[in-house]
């Protein structure tokens, strides 16, 4: 896909995501929102050789030799499933029951679910079972990659240091840690509440490579780290990506009320409007 | 019951057989191997030993994506810490996702006496019984322990083994099968039955001896699998008993005992007394010294029970 296709794309997937969280009355469009490009370009990006960056199938889910995705901050689902459901993993009209009782689509990630690679939901766990993935695809020699996304109040838990201390220790190039840093936690900003600031320092000190994305709505950008990422031998790469929380839709944009408020139908018509107004602006 | 041989043995005998046997098997410790004993499998298996210190969240969390690529992944670390400092790991990776996980408990119940409280395990059965999809499994001697290392392997989804560090005298053979959901009558009786798991299975029998001698013939039972319990045969020894007691290196609180009121409570009223760690912490000593001073031994169980005789 070029990027004026994901560009286009990944704007009519903000409003999937706004919508399917309206109809659970219940989500987190702050995050889903700021994460949703990294995702979509992972999903759908081409490399400079026209290769997908992401390996997958969505008519076999279990391949053996698809990459690896773990959503460590498993409060975007939405970004994650809206994706999914346009890579053709399952069917668009499941957003639709996002958090109902008895729908395929959780509150988070849940492994039923086609696609979902790793379980998550608790903040942290995500780096470990990637390591986990990393290694044990080392051990049997495998190309696949793993890709795991955590948001920058993560690096508050104990046990995302403990990722960072052993994926470099085990010399894990296969695997790729993008950090979706908004700068918002649930109750505030992330610099006030525990600061994790510098983290490039900190990542350096423990022996990952790392690349600064400025801007991690920009397509091009995120791509080419991407690619940079996978041409360092013998260290994991951290990918620390600017966001914006509520990415797209002015009035949620660095917005802390709308962490995990569902917008209204007002807000959802207005939100509409924006996005084809962005959709215009395009051509 | 000349012989004694500890159940570390038995896992890193098992470790050995089935690493051999099955490519897919890999091991995580935090750091202690040398405890264990699991030392053999990194020597012979050095690709598929990690050893990732005192990082347990981490390990448990390697341990989901190593299962995630179908490997048969045993966890192993000290009884307290294993449970209560990765629970949530355990809980929402392992359960949740139904992932093959085996997780070994060494040094569990009084084990490490000396230690101290810290490093005494008297909660961790309660832990692990109450996540849905798990199944815990206290052995009670070399032969069942290898027996359970096997049936574990064959079988699919996470469960909790938990193993006592001293040297256990032997109770069965090579030829003893241990399965999921089933217990082993050891010595019939018609009076009472005793209901014993792992290291209290022998100073059950010993009590049971004794009281014998004093004539109230006693029945004992062997309950390995804690979950899933074998529910009928709890049920039927307790319908021709004048009362059942349950016998844990434990905390009668959510172990073994609670386990067994909650299926005989769904009944006619029976008679359930408990003999374990009673809501309180232990303290350093001996474990034999620790076992006479909280009634754990034959002769605590013999004059416990000759109580609860005499109210009768």
């Amino acid at each position: 896909m070029t990027t004026q296709e994901l560009q286009k794309l990944i704007i009519l997937l903000r409003l999937d995501i706004l919508e399917m969280i309206h109809l659970a009355q219940s989500g987190y469009p702050g995050d889903s929102l700021s994460a949703l490009d990294m995702i979509a370009t992972l999903y759908f990006g081409e490399t400079l050789m026209h290769q997908p960056v992401f390996f997958c199938d969505p008519a076999k889910p279990q391949w053996e030799d698809q990459d690896f995705f773990v959503l460590s901050k498993a409060h975007a689902a939405p970004a994650l499933y809206a994706v999914l459901a346009e890579r053709g993993f399952f069917s668009k009209s499941e957003l639709h029951h996002y958090r109902a009782s008895g729908s395929l689509l959780q509150g988070f990630p849940v492994l039923k679910i086609p696609g979902i690679t790793a379980q998550t939901g608790v903040l942290g766990h995500g780096l470990s079972v990637g390591i986990g993935l990393a290694l044990s695809l080392k051990l049997d020699r495998k190309p696949n990659r793993v890709y795991v996304l955590l948001g920058d109040e993560e690096f508050q838990q104990g046990e995302i240091w403990e990722g960072m201390l052993a994926a470099s220790h085990y010399q894990l190039d296969n695997l790729c840690v993008i950090v979706d840093c908004n700068g918002f936690q649930a109750d505030g900003f992330v610099r006030e509440i525990v600061n994790v600031e510098p983290l490039q320092d900190k990542c350096e000190a423990f022996g990952w490579k790392v690349i600064r994305v400025l801007d991690g709505h920009n397509i091009e950008e995120f791509l080419f780290a991407v690619e940079k990422a996978w041409t360092f031998q013998r260290r994991p790469t951290v990918i620390i990506a600017h966001t914006v929380k509520g990415k797209g839709i002015a009035f949620i944009e660095r917005k802390i009320a709308y962490h995990s408020l569902p917008l209204s139908r007002p807000e959802i018509q207005a939100a509409r409007k924006e996005l084809e107004r962005q959709l215009d602006n395009m051509y | 019951m000349s012989n004694f041989f500890s159940l570390h043995q038995a896992f890193r005998d098992s470790l050995l057989k089935l690493g051999a046997e099955h490519k897919n098997v890999v091991l995580f410790d935090s750091d202690c191997s040398r405890l264990s004993g699991t030392d053999v499998f990194r020597r012979q298996f050095p690709d598929r030993h990690f050893n990732m210190g005192h990082s347990m969240a981490l390990a448990a969390g390697m341990a989901a994506g190593f299962s995630l690529r179908r490997k048969i992944v045993f966890l192993s670390g000290t009884s307290v810490f294993i449970t209560g400092k990765v629970y949530e790991s355990i809980r929402n990776l392992f359960c949740l996702s139904y992932l093959n996980v085996k997780i070994v408990a060494i040094a569990s119940g009084f084990s490490s006496g000396k230690e101290g409280a810290v490093h005494q395990s008297i909660d961790d059965i309660a832990l692990m019984r109450l996540i849905p999809n798990m199944k815990v499994v206290c052995p009670a001697d070399y032969f069942e322990c290898v027996s359970v290392f096997k049936a574990a392997v064959s079988d699919f989804g996470p469960t909790y083994i938990r193993l006592h560090s001293m040297e256990l005298p032997v109770l069965y053979d090579e030829t003893h099968r241990f399965f999921f959901g089933k217990s082993t009558i050891l010595k019939q009786g018609k009076d009472i039955t005793l209901f014993a798991t792992g290291s209290m299975v022998v100073p059950s029998l010993e009590a049971a001896s004794f009281l014998q001698k004093n004539g109230i013939s006693v029945r004992v039972v062997n309950i390995s699998s804690i979950k899933p319990l074998d529910e009928k045969l709890i049920f039927d020894c307790a319908k021709i008993s004048k009362f059942v007691v349950t016998v844990e290196e434990h905390s009668i609180i959510g172990g073994l005992g609670s386990a067994v009121a909650e299926v005989l409570s769904g009944h006619s009223p029976f008679f359930v007394y408990r003999i374990g760690i009673e809501d309180t912490f232990g303290e350093s000593g001996d474990t034999e010294d620790l076992y006479e001073k909280y009634g754990l031994n034959a002769k605590g169980i013999f004059k416990r029970i000759q109580g609860w005789l005499e109210n009768l």
